[in-house]
């Protein structure tokens, strides 16, 4: 093909060319352009996939352990995907424990941590930001401090307060601790100060109050903020271990990941099975993350470019 | 459209920060009915400051701010029934062109009715009838200056406040907008306070301007009267493009007459000053003069003039520096003695870099500050 065009060109020094020789060497660039820009996405596309496969092999292999029966596991040959495929891990899961209210519980608790968490690290950035008030940068400093503590580090007076107020084993104990977050008063609030401070001023002189400016000019225009935040919250809400083992006692409060947990029993314990029930409560997280992922990463990254 | 009559009064405002600052000091200022004033000065003055105390954004530290007979320091922004247009427009992004006219009275809950009204007759008058449907961000420069506008104006405000609201266009369309401006002063009979660094926009606009410099009030006065008549060195050297020159000498009595010697080659006769009378008392004293680059002649120009107007006009020695082109006019950068000066002369000038030429600086029209303090000698002998 090279030769082709190498003659073509030392045709041109040669003599002038004429009108068709150059239409058909133009389409020959074309072709060749054409191709290679085919060869590059295709090869990309290739390494994507394989990288993709590589990243994903475990979640897809506990999906397909989840499908095997219990004596298929332990063998000596490759078993990637299942000989026998059966939803009989999912039945007995589901038999072994309530992991359909589980899942209620779990949504319930997550759902209202990430609402009330909105709420109220809204309303606190929003002060924090745009209103002036004496000790406002202490108060921010303080907030940030909390970050530095681990919740382990607090747990136990966080314990005994819930259980002095008689809310051991209810959704108040499970929710009402973490209605708002000092990580989201953050996010928000460097949000916040990238908004322009003169929309909030033509806002009071037009008349408008601090409720209605946030709800209906703040809070619209800071839709990818509250996005990316509401998804954080919710997976780590979902996925919160120690403080629902801690608090709740009975089958009715309990969450699922203290559900998984309690597949697993030191008598009898079933791998096939605890994978059945991971793979039906990731489900979840997963179809969250993949609705509020274009949020997520907006969010994340709007602070640092300008759009 | 209907309205009250606004009258603002500020006494003895200030605003001093925590740090001790002070960003406006002892402002005293009546604005009356109708005016169109104009805040102007170099950044950091306090202008804008001055209009945000107004508008009730900023408390003010001391003083009073009064507006119609009522004293406003404590009123919430929204009761001082003023509004407001910000430099960079401050629409809400999220909102409709109709929706960003009618928020203030939506806040209000005005009927319907009558807001749909109010907004087409709004939208009629700054020719945006047709954009009511979009959003700001599909609006060019110009078009989010008038829907601001249109958001300022459709509550029929006691005064409406503006904030370097040309600053963000580009050089034609600020023009066009200032004409439009002016017209709709015009139209809406309404009191204007406009707060720009622009002194070109001060000074074809303004029906007064107030010149501040570190936070003070330099010189509130019409716009020809701050041209003819500067207080100080300070405004003689802001209003004006290009800027007055200045040269320092002494005031000298020889032959019975009054000199001003600036150094070699330099020697102004007063007699024609007309301040002659002040000068007098500056006899062996140094001043600062001032003459306009427009008050330069060359000697064509010179040529031409009738005997009257050759009067009082003196020759000076100069070497050409530069020459800019501007096509009605040239503005020529040249050396007297030790002094960088610039004249602003016809278009047919064709002078080059390094030639020397005489220019004709008409002593008619030269102003004269106290070398100290900076102040115009005319107003010493007031003062």
């Amino acid at each position: 093909m090279s030769d082709m065009v190498a003659e073509n060109i030392q045709g041109m020094r040669r003599r002038a060319m004429t009108r068709e020789e150059m239409e058909s060497l133009q389409r020959e660039m074309n072709l060749r352009a054409k191709r290679k820009k085919k060869i590059r996405t295709v090869s990309l596309l290739g390494a994507n996939v394989v990288t993709a496969f590589i990243i994903l092999l475990p979640l897809l292999y506990a999906v397909s352990i989840a499908f095997m029966p219990s004596g298929e596991l332990f063998v000596m040959d490759l078993n990637i995907v299942p000989k026998h495929p059966t939803l009989e891990n999912f039945k007995l899961a589901l038999q072994r424990v309530p992991l359909v209210r589980f899942v209620f519980n779990s949504f319930l608790t997550a759902g209202a941590i990430t609402l009330g968490q909105i709420i109220s690290c809204s309303l606190s950035a929003f002060a924090l930001s745009f209103l002036d008030f004496k000790g406002r940068n202490v108060v921010f400093m303080i907030i940030m401090a909390t970050m530095m503590l681990p919740g382990e580090a607090t747990i136990i007076s966080n314990y005994l307060t819930i259980s002095s107020w008689g809310w051991l084993d209810s959704y108040q104990a499970l929710i009402v601790p973490y209605l708002t977050s000092a990580m989201g008063i953050f996010l928000f609030r460097q949000f916040y100060l990238s908004f322009p401070m003169s929309l909030y001023e033509s806002a009071k002189i037009d008349g408008c109050g601090n409720m209605r400016f946030l709800v209906s000019i703040l809070l619209p225009l800071t839709k990818s903020a509250i996005g990316a935040m509401a998804v954080y919250t919710f997976i780590n809400a979902w996925n919160m271990y120690m403080w629902p083992l801690l608090v709740t006692g009975s089958n009715n409060m309990r969450t699922v990941q203290i559900g998984i947990g309690m597949l697993d029993s030191v008598d009898s314990q079933s791998i096939t099975l605890m994978i059945a029930g991971v793979v039906m409560i990731i489900l979840p997280s997963i179809s969250i993350f993949i609705v509020g992922q274009k949020q997520l990463i907006r969010g994340m990254f709007s602070g640092a470019v300008k759009g | 459209m209907g309205r009250s009559m606004a009258q603002l009064e500020l006494r003895n405002v200030t605003k001093r920060y925590e740090n001790g600052f002070e960003a406006v000091s002892n402002f005293n200022l009546d604005i009356q009915d109708k005016e169109f004033i104009i805040f102007v000065g170099p950044s950091g003055c306090g202008k804008s400051t001055t209009l945000r105390m107004i508008a009730g954004l900023e408390e003010a530290s001391e003083g009073e701010i009064w507006i119609d007979d009522r004293l406003v320091n404590y009123v919430e922004p929204k009761d001082r029934d003023l509004s407001m247009v910000f430099q960079n427009y401050a629409l809400y992004p999220n909102m409709t062109v109709y929706d960003n006219i009618a928020f203030s009275l939506q806040v209000r809950r005005l009927p319907k009715k009558e807001i749909d009204n109010r907004v087409r007759e709004v939208a009629r008058i700054l020719e945006i009838e047709n954009l009511l449907d979009r959003r700001p961000k599909d609006l060019s420069g110009g078009q989010k200056q008038r829907v601001a506008i249109g958001n300022a104006i459709i509550r029929r405000p006691k005064a409406l406040l503006m904030d370097e609201p040309l600053s963000n266009l580009d050089a034609k369309l600020r023009g066009q907008m200032r004409v439009e401006l002016a017209k709709l002063h015009e139209r809406l009979d309404t009191t204007f306070i406009y707060v720009t660094h622009d002194q070109t926009e001060a000074m074809t606009l303004g029906t007064r301007i107030v010149v501040m410099k570190d936070g003070r009030i330099q010189q509130a006065d019409t716009p020809k009267m701050l041209y003819e008549h500067p207080v100080n060195r300070f405004v003689a050297g802001f209003i004006g493009s290009p800027a007055m020159n200045f040269l320092e000498g002494v005031v000298c009595c020889e032959e019975k007459k009054l000199w001003l010697r600036c150094g070699a080659r330099m020697d102004f006769e007063l007699t024609w000053c007309s301040v002659y009378s002040v000068l007098t008392d500056y006899i062996a004293k140094t001043v600062t003069a001032g003459i306009r680059p427009e008050d330069i002649y060359l000697e064509e120009e010179y040529r031409k003039m009738g005997q009257e107007e050759q009067k009082g006009l003196k020759a000076v020695k100069v070497t050409v520096t530069a020459r800019e082109l501007l096509g009605a006019e040239n503005i020529l950068y040249f050396q007297a003695g030790e002094n960088d000066l610039i004249a602003k002369v016809g278009p047919e000038c064709a002078y080059r870099s390094g030639e020397e030429i005489t220019l004709y600086f008409d002593t008619k029209r030269m102003h004269f500050f106290d070398a100290g303090i900076g102040m115009n000698v005319e107003r010493c002998e007031l003062g």
